[in-house]
């Protein structure tokens, strides 16, 4: 493909959704992808948690890009958590820093953590 | 005349609000640490900022947790002492801090995962009740 030319695909895929600063949510190869961005605590959650709850509800697996998540503390990890209960949920391309928030509290033992998005999107 | 004969009415006329975020104690913690590692020689890259990692984590638990379960964060403060790096925040209940009981069958329930964690990378930690009401909770943190 074209890497300059505008990608007008009539599927709902690739064209990321606006749902503002926090979330981006697009399909990749069938999968549905949600990518957060910047600080996440308590106080910017919901925006996410809105995500990820319209997600689980119309796909059974959710992939949650985590490259762009500059922080993360436990309410994140809570987030996440619920969401691995009620759907497959795979965490895609964690920094350093949300990699040391799953290694403190053990989270990295029961989530499924992928190294890059293609690691995750493969079915 | 007695200056006050209620000391806890005087005291509370002279709480003034702290309105703390956890983003905004977590942007003073960072840079009161990186003015330290500025002014510090042979501190080392990595651990330096593994340490900031393991703050910015910490100073984000302990003042969530003052605010969504000590009625808001009342005084916050963060200092290099020789000992490491020394967080103190103070909320308004006098609730003390514990950690959640988890039932055998939930290995990984939802929440519960702050204060563990607090207490994991502190080195000190010390919660001491305060006389017109609250709590402050000062942990110590590694440094070197």
């Amino acid at each position: 493909m074209d890497a300059s030319s505008e990608d007008r695909s009539p599927s709902p895929s690739a064209e990321p959704v606006a749902t503002g600063q926090v979330v981006d949510q697009y399909a990749v190869d069938g999968l549905w992808v949600v990518a957060a961005h910047g600080d996440l605590d308590l106080n910017n959650l919901p925006p996410l948690t809105d995500a990820l709850t319209e997600a689980s509800a119309s796909h059974s697996t959710v992939v949650l890009d985590a490259s762009g998540i500059t922080f993360a503390d436990s309410s994140f990890l809570n987030l996440v958590l619920r969401f691995h209960r009620c759907t497959t949920l795979r965490v895609a391309a964690p920094q350093a820093q949300l990699l040391r928030l799953l290694e403190i509290t053990g989270g990295d033992q029961v989530l499924d953590i992928r190294p890059t998005l293609d690691a995750a999107t493969v079915s | 005349m007695a200056p006050t004969d209620v000391a806890g009415e005087e005291r509370g006329s002279e709480r003034t609000p702290h309105p703390w975020s956890a983003a905004a104690a977590r942007d003073l913690v960072a840079c009161c640490l990186q003015e330290h590692t500025r002014h510090s020689v042979g501190s080392g890259e990595p651990r330096a900022g593994m340490a900031l990692t393991d703050a910015l984590l910490v100073t984000s638990e302990l003042v969530t947790n003052a605010i969504r379960h000590g009625d808001g964060v009342a005084e916050f403060s963060v200092r290099v002492t020789d000992g490491g790096l020394e967080l103190s925040v103070s909320d308004h209940s006098d609730r003390m801090p514990a950690v959640r009981q988890r039932p055998d069958t939930q290995a990984f329930p939802v929440g519960g995962y702050g204060w563990p964690l607090v207490q994991r990378l502190a080195t000190r930690i010390v919660v001491t009740p305060l006389a017109a009401g609250g709590k402050r909770i000062s942990v110590l943190l590694p440094l070197a």
